[in-house]
């Protein structure tokens, strides 16, 4: 039997590339969906253009899963945390508010231990190579 | 123009979507579509050129659709059932609501569980009581002449285990659209049964051959193509691995069934109608239980108790004994089968699950 030493996030592993891409776009700042899904072929350069329904049932996934969290914000302004509100529904009407989404701290865990995974995978697979010498 | 019909072509594929789902983010979805399309007329492209892309964004969302439907069922359904956890789902089951060994399946589930045992048994139960004698059938009695119904199986009544068949896999799909919760493995067990099953022989002088599998075949190609993964097989296996008991279950749909039938060998009387209406209940009762209890001994008990009363109950009553009058060869035959069944199919799985529990907890030491 493989013996692998256990991390809290590792039941959490691998990421779908739209997801890990979902997350590193929401690595920086609470973005909403129409900037997520830019920064997404941004990110990808190209290779990943994702559908609105896509983008929202992974959303939809994640916020279950408790790695993003939903605020809302005034549309067209600053997206930083101070300005952040939980999303309500008392918001004043009238008011055009947009909603955003975040990583919580438990999103950046796994995301860090995505990426370190995948480090480590990269890392034995440029050793090879290496020794090989290819 | 041609932005604001693709725009209302849109608003029209959103209301397609779970009301729940259509609440919490259909209004987003929509203006982010609507951003898009005015990112593609504000590029400063021509004209013709838009029109195309914004069409391919329109069909980009049509092509991702039904992926994007079982997420936002999911979705649904996990609000419904309102047991999402929180932030501890696994990724490598990743679209599943799972219920993983220590907790018991809803009522709901353990009777969708339980469904396939009780199809087959009022199917069977169905098609002996037409073929025990139509002159007693009160159907053909007062419908067809009786001389007319003692000869006539109607072809529904001849094909009613296709049908059981095809519901089987039915289930199986939809098990796999909701990730394989542990329910789903009785509708893979005797999917697996009804192919093997009709790829061997002959059924009213039709030879199916490989073409039994090819309603498993193409759920199998439609769940990869609503899914757009091989992942779902993963977590099959995944399932069974972290709970062994599912393959214990999926082997008592597999041959269990065929257990309460094989013996009669279509020579059907009342008593064996009675007894398959039994072991019918049993069946099923022994499913609800394996699906509502927690422990590994318990689940695989469940199983095992099911097993043992059929058997015993064929010996005592059923007229067993008749088997082991013939020839030897017959005889080590049925004691095989019996014990293959008994102890290989469904006691090995949970022993294995217990194993594997066993070193878990050893090395963690």
């Amino acid at each position: 039997m493989v013996m692998v030493n256990q991390e809290p996030t590792d039941g959490l592993k691998p990421l779908r590339e739209p997801t890990l891409f979902i997350l590193l776009a929401l690595s920086k700042e609470r973005k909403h969906g129409y900037a997520i899904l830019k920064d997404i072929e941004r990110l990808s350069e190209g290779r990943v253009v994702l559908s609105t329904g896509t983008l929202y049932g992974a959303l939809s996934r994640l916020l279950e899963q408790g790695l993003i969290q939903k605020s809302i914000g005034d549309d067209g302004r600053d997206s930083g945390r101070s300005k952040l509100k939980m999303v309500r529904d008392d918001a004043p009407r009238g008011t055009r508010q947009r909603k955003y989404y975040q990583l919580t701290q438990f999103g950046r865990q796994v995301i860090k231990a995505e990426v370190q995974r995948m480090e480590k995978i990269l890392a034995a697979a440029r050793r090879e190579f290496g020794e090989q010498g290819a | 123009m041609f932005g604001r019909t693709l725009s209302r072509f849109y608003a029209f594929l959103l209301k397609l979507y779970p009301s729940r789902f259509r609440d919490e983010f259909g209004k987003e979805m929509g203006e982010v579509f609507d951003q898009m399309l005015g990112g593609l007329e504000t590029a400063g492209i021509p004209t013709a050129r838009r029109r195309v892309e914004m069409s391919r964004l329109y069909f980009r969302e049509i092509w991702h659709f039904p992926a994007s439907y079982l997420d936002a069922r999911r979705y649904q359904q996990s609000f419904a059932a309102g047991d999402v956890p929180s932030g501890t789902s696994s990724y490598v089951e990743q679209d599943m609501v799972e219920n993983w060994l220590g907790q018991r399946a809803c009522w709901g589930a353990a009777l969708l569980g339980a469904f396939p045992f009780l199809l087959f048994g009022l199917v069977y139960l169905l098609k002996g009581f037409t073929e025990l004698n139509g002159y007693y059938s009160l159907m053909f009695n007062y419908i067809v002449r009786a001389d007319v119904a003692l000869t006539y199986i109607p072809k529904f009544i001849r094909y009613a285990p296709i049908a059981v068949y095809l519901i089987a896999t039915l289930g199986f799909l939809y098990g796999w659209l909701r990730g394989f919760p542990r329910w789903s493995y009785s509708y893979l067990g005797m999917a697996v049964y009804f192919g093997w099953y009709y790829s061997h022989g002959r059924f009213y002088g039709v030879v199916y051959g490989w073409r039994a599998w090819i309603p498993l075949i193409t759920v199998i190609s439609l769940g990869i193509l609503l899914t757009r993964s091989l992942r779902p097989i993963s977590g099959l296996l995944h399932g069974v691995w972290n709970d062994w008991t599912r393959l214990s279950f999926a082997l008592y749909a597999f041959a269990v069934p065929m257990f309460t039938i094989i013996f009669f060998d279509d020579d059907w009387g009342v008593t064996q109608l009675y007894g398959l209406l039994f072991d019918t209940l049993l069946l099923a009762a022994g499913a609800v239980a394996f699906l509502r209890l927690r422990t590994i001994w318990e689940r695989i008990l469940s199983l095992q108790a099911v097993v043992l009363i059929l058997v015993v109950k064929g010996i005592l009553l059923g007229g067993w004994f008749d088997i082991f009058d013939r020839d030897l060869r017959t005889v080590i035959w049925s004691l095989f089968f019996i014990i293959f069944i008994y102890f290989g199919f469904l006691l090995l799985p949970g022993m294995i699950g217990l194993l594997q529990r066993g070193i878990n907890i050893i090395s963690a030491r």
